[in-house]
């Protein structure tokens, strides 16, 4: 995992320095990581959906994290192809066993990859 | 660059081609340039910004550029067709020089100093590239472009008036990549880039076939089906946890009866972490099921090869087919073939 220098970070974006660092720890209890997914973060940080929405949207502006898009398919499960914004998804996609779907009525979930 | 209708062309192939981190890479290589910007928000901004910016300043080389679309067009989001060369067919009619002389003529080296052909006609297919790979020199490769018009429904659907309904149709340039690449001394990879219609991946697969010959035909080899590699991965996962876990499964039992076993990715995307779904794989191994897919998820290594993990379905639709939907380096995708040979034996 990249070291990421949170000190520096909490010290420009006081307002966010819970956040950052229940991410900072979460990160550091997973070396190996290299996705954050919100669901996660949410489920074992305890942060709510607003603090942890902005403590991320830092980490992206930063050029720690970059953000991309995955569409649910239907068995619920996330596709291997990422988009930069979601109105790159088109209306067809493979599944995880190769068996396209219509993407129309399918949930799109942001990611964050580590930028190395 | 000779003109800025080029230099578009060229980032719309990157943008389309290249993933996020060999643009980062590339940029990376002339860090410290007052003119190299290497962090970026986004896929967009890195292309048609950073590296626009670094391109104009000449910071980089145009035909860094160039490599780097051959390198990642070349290299997953692929069908790959595995064939396996037949006793019968001397090692010698499929070596570089030979294949060369078949495919181009006798001054094949003349013609082969203007590849690699970056433009595409319209509406054709036409070879390449065709080269030896650094580090294996029996390797090559043969590279085809193709360019189609392709009518697509919009998915839109209107009723215009009373059981009279209009579907909406757009046609739109479809750029084909395919390619050859000869594992010596056996082992010949048919790649066919993903789409939705599996008529025209089978239409590309064959066409790959007719752009290969007459130096090198279908008859020379038999499919490489995977069954028995298959069978090995599952029963020594045990054994190579460090080198891959599943993701994903697909298999039907004699009865007749399909079964789908899928992790989710933000609980570790290990299938086998849960022992009732390995015993129940295991299960469907050893009274014979068919499986008709298997996503093996191959670790990043410390000896940097794979650079970061890498997903193959295998058996995608035939058993000699495999199916690798991200952008990979290429030594990667040479260490699954590898592994695949060793575990399909």
């Amino acid at each position: 995992m990249l070291r990421i220098n949170f000190a520096n970070l909490i010290d420009r974006h006081r307002e966010d320095k819970r956040a950052l660092q229940a991410i900072e720890e979460w990160l550091n209890r997973h070396q190996d990581t290299t996705v954050l997914y919100p669901s996660v973060l949410a489920r074992e940080t305890s942060l709510d959906a607003v603090s942890l929405a902005k403590a991320l949207r830092i980490l992206v502006k930063e050029g720690i994290l970059r953000q991309v898009y995955k569409v649910k398919t239907p068995t619920g499960v996330l596709t291997d192809e990422e988009f930069n914004d979601p109105t790159e998804i088109p209306e067809q996609l493979p599944d995880r066993l190769n068996q396209y779907f219509a993407t129309a009525e399918s949930d799109v979930v942001p990611v964050f990859q580590m930028v190395a | 660059m000779a003109n800025y209708k080029e230099l578009d062309e060229t980032l719309a192939l990157v943008y389309d081609h290249a993933t996020f981190e060999q643009i980062q890479a590339l940029l990376r290589t002339r860090k410290g340039d007052e003119n190299v910007k290497i962090t970026a928000e986004t896929k967009e901004q890195i292309v048609y910004k950073n590296l626009r910016d670094a391109i104009d300043a000449r910071a980089i080389d145009i035909e860094k550029v160039f490599d780097l679309i051959r390198d990642s067009e070349e290299n997953g989001s692929q069908h790959i067709f595995y064939y396996k060369r037949k006793r019968s067919t001397p090692l010698e009619a499929l070596a570089f020089d030979s294949v060369a002389r078949q495919l181009f003529g006798k001054d094949w080296e003349t013609q082969l100093e203007n590849f690699p052909a970056i433009k595409q006609r319209p509406n054709s297919y036409q070879r390449s590239d065709f080269r030896k790979l650094p580090k294996r020199p029996s390797d090559w490769v043969l590279k085809v472009y193709g360019h189609t018009l392709v009518t697509r429904f919009t998915g839109k659907t209107e009723e215009r008036q009373a059981n009279h309904f209009w579907r909406e149709y757009v046609t739109e340039d479809l750029r084909i990549v395919l390619m050859a690449r000869w594992n010596a001394p056996d082992l010949l990879e048919i790649r066919v880039q993903r789409n939705e219609s599996r008529r025209r991946i089978e239409e590309w697969h064959n066409r790959m076939w007719e752009m290969l010959g007459p130096a090198v035909v279908r008859r020379q080899f038999e499919p490489w089906e995977l069954s028995k590699g298959i069978a090995n991965l599952i029963t020594e996962q045990r054994n190579n946890k460090a080198l891959y876990t599943f993701r994903d499964a697909s298999v039907i039992d004699k009865s007749g009866v399909h079964a789908t076993f899928q992790m989710y990715e933000d609980q570790g995307g290990d299938l086998f972490a849960s022992i009732e779904t390995r015993d129940s794989i295991e299960g469907y191994l050893s009274a014979k099921g068919d499986f008709k897919g298997l996503t093996v998820t191959w670790e990043k290594q410390k000896s940097g090869t794979p650079q970061k993990e890498l997903r193959v379905f295998l058996a995608a639709r035939e058993l000699h087919e495999t199916v690798v939907s991200a952008h990979s380096a290429r030594e990667d995708l040479d260490y699954v073939t590898n592994q695949l040979r060793q575990f399909n034996r």
